[in-house]
């Protein structure tokens, strides 16, 4: 078969980035720094994040040291802890909004193509949802089941279905009653190829969106979780876990609290870069009932 | 104003009822029963959330009389909060008993687990209300501050730096504060309630979750109020500096400000169970921390449930407060 679509020049990745902004670039070298950390730390530290080495305990961060980020207080290197603590923060947060996406694009999907008393429910059930602080009913569920990491990822993902759901329905809703969604019906397509070949690609730029504001989030109330002691529980270390650890010996190890804090807004602030860029990029002007 | 300008166009109605007219609600009633619901519904979700978890657990009557407890003890809590009938019933007291306040007793303090909520509430209030304080006053300096017109750049810079500081997570915004101020400056109490400057450092911590909207908002709106019609006039006039802002700009400018304090202070009573926990400070959200490490679970249904009810309420009655201060926004 002979293809006839016209194939674009490549673009040096340097061009491709000429236009956007520094911000963007900014953001993604953060986020990508944290992500290749965690990713390396099985390779960086194939003995795991608990090997006690009590002849080193408590040492400062040393440049070209064996313990570059130091030792805290049973002498466990603490890159190696902070490694691992951003793998189970990363995988953690990006299964949640995973599972979020789904729900919000299924939920939304559902009330406009349904419409009805179904979608006034949805809606009440979001309203009720917003009313509500995340945090207070996450900790209802982690005090009472235990925070064992499914618990985690369904409370994380519970909490910020909404965006998505609000941003995708009410863009749905403006495309159902574009000509060529009509055109589909007449040509015979069924709902399932309105939603496969319409809805979905259409919205998948605002999903993109409302996936990296909630990523944002996530990340923040897990990690918070980790603070009050309801995120990931010890010895499996995270980066809110390990700032509330270090709080006492914040005059003796200033390390142990701070590092962990650092990468954490270093984190955030690479999420919100890349979220501002791509909110600007698709427009985004209305993300009505983000809390 | 406006609204009673609107409902006199029709012209058929009698004097009486137009006058009657002018006294109606600011609100649409159905924007009010629509609001009061959801409220409402959102207190049940809480109580639901917590007893569909308490049933999870297996033994919710064990869990909430403690491990010590004889097994006279757990019967008699099994049948006064009505574990021991069927899950509807069930359901219905626990409802009831904990909408009343009746809840079992502490298990570490053996006093009623309301009174020990009770007790803490003027604490996190305090705190509360000077995390808002300080934030707003911050916030609005800075957008004051961005929004002259033709203002060079560093004019911008506080709004940048209260956006940097809100987008630290509260708990690490809070160590980075005791670190400088009490660790390495030893100016300030690292934690704690025992002098009005333990104060000062929790509240600085909820403050950029405040501040930051505040200053954005104000900014963009002072911008917009100085191209309107009365304010070019006065200006023209020659009205300007001081006078004219506080006269004719800074007025018109709060409308937005309300609406973004409204949503924020329900924000600083979900993050004051953080900042109590991280500075000891002894307030609601400490209680149900430490309650929850203590393994007291009837002081964590009590804190819970109130820390909820009273987010709704407080969001409630600001949603209303904006609805009525502009009546667009609800549309």
């Amino acid at each position: 078969m002979t293809t006839t679509t016209p194939t674009l020049p490549a673009t040096p990745v340097r061009a491709r980035f000429r236009g956007s902004k520094p911000g963007f670039v900014l953001g993604l070298v953060l986020i990508g720094g944290i992500v290749a950390l965690s990713l390396a730390a099985p390779l960086l530290f194939p003995q795991g994040y608990d090997v006690q080495d009590l002849t080193a305990r408590g040492l400062p961060p040393t440049w070209f040291g064996e313990h570059p980020l130091g030792t805290d207080h049973l002498g466990r290197d603490y890159l190696a802890r902070l490694a691992y603590g951003g793998r189970t923060l990363l995988l953690l947060s990006t299964i949640a909004v995973l599972v979020s996406t789904v729900i919000g694009i299924g939920l939304a999907l559902t009330s406009v193509l349904a419409g009805t008393w179904l979608e006034v429910f949805i809606d009440r059930i979001a309203d009720v949802q917003l009313a509500l602080p995340s945090i207070l009913v996450g900790i209802v569920v982690l005090a009472l089941l235990g925070p064992s990491n499914p618990t985690l990822v369904l409370v994380l993902a519970v909490s910020s279905w909404v965006l998505t759901f609000r941003i995708v329905r009410a863009h749905a809703r403006t495309l159902l009653h574009r000509p060529y969604i009509d055109a589909c019906r007449l040509a015979g397509g069924s709902t399932r190829d309105i939603i496969s070949r319409h809805l979905l690609p259409n919205t998948l730029p605002l999903v993109l969106v409302s996936a990296s504001l909630n990523f944002a989030a996530i990340v923040l109330l897990l990690s918070g979780f980790g603070f009050i002691g309801l995120g990931v529980q010890p010895p499996s270390p995270d980066w809110g876990q390990l700032v509330a650890a270090g709080q006492a010996q914040l005059a003796t190890h200033w390390w142990l609290s701070i590092l962990p804090g650092l990468l954490l807004v270093a984190l955030l602030v690479g999420i919100q870069l890349v979220s501002d860029h791509l909110s600007t990029r698709f427009a985004v002007t209305s993300l009505e009932g983000n809390r | 104003m406006t609204t009673a300008h609107f409902a006199d166009t029709d012209v058929g109605a009698s004097p009486a009822a137009r006058r009657h007219l002018h006294l109606r609600l600011p609100l649409s009633p159905r924007y009010l029963l629509t609001r009061v619901i959801v409220a409402v519904a959102a207190v049940f979700a809480v109580v639901s959330l917590v007893f569909v978890c308490l049933i999870a657990t297996g033994n919710p009557a064990q869990l909430l009389a403690g491990p010590d407890a004889s097994l006279e003890d757990i019967a008699r809590l099994s049948a006064q909060l009505g574990f021991d009938r069927p899950w509807y019933e069930q359901y219905v007291t626990f409802v009831a008993q904990v909408l009343s306040g009746d809840l079992p007793e502490s298990i570490r303090y053996g006093e009623s687990a309301l009174t020990l909520v009770l007790e803490r509430i003027p604490a996190s209030l305090l705190l509360g209300a000077t995390g808002l304080a300080i934030g707003t006053l911050l916030g609005l300096a800075a957008g004051y501050v961005a929004s002259v017109p033709n203002g060079r750049g560093w004019r911008q810079a506080p709004v940048t730096v209260l956006t940097a500081l809100d987008s630290i997570p509260s708990f690490f915004l809070g160590v980075l504060l005791i670190y400088v101020f009490a660790v390495e400056l030893g100016l300030l109490p690292s934690s704690g309630a025992g002098s009005p400057a333990s104060l000062l450092l929790p509240a600085l911590t909820l403050a950029p979750v405040v501040a930051a909207p505040v200053a954005r908002v104000f900014r963009s709106s002072l911008i917009d109020t100085h191209d309107l019609d009365h304010v070019r006039f006065a200006r023209s006039k020659g009205v300007h500096g001081l006078r004219l802002t506080l006269r004719h700009t800074i007025g018109n400018s709060l409308g937005p400000v309300v609406n973004v304090l409204g949503v924020q202070a329900g924000m600083v009573l979900g993050g004051a169970i953080i900042t109590e926990t991280l500075f000891s400070w002894p307030g609601v959200g400490q209680l149900a921390i430490s309650a929850i490490n203590n393994r007291d679970y009837p002081v964590v249904l009590a804190a819970i449930t109130f820390v909820a009810a009273g987010y709704v309420v407080i969001n409630l009655v600001v949603d209303l407060f904006g609805a009525a201060l502009d009546p667009r926004s609800t549309r």
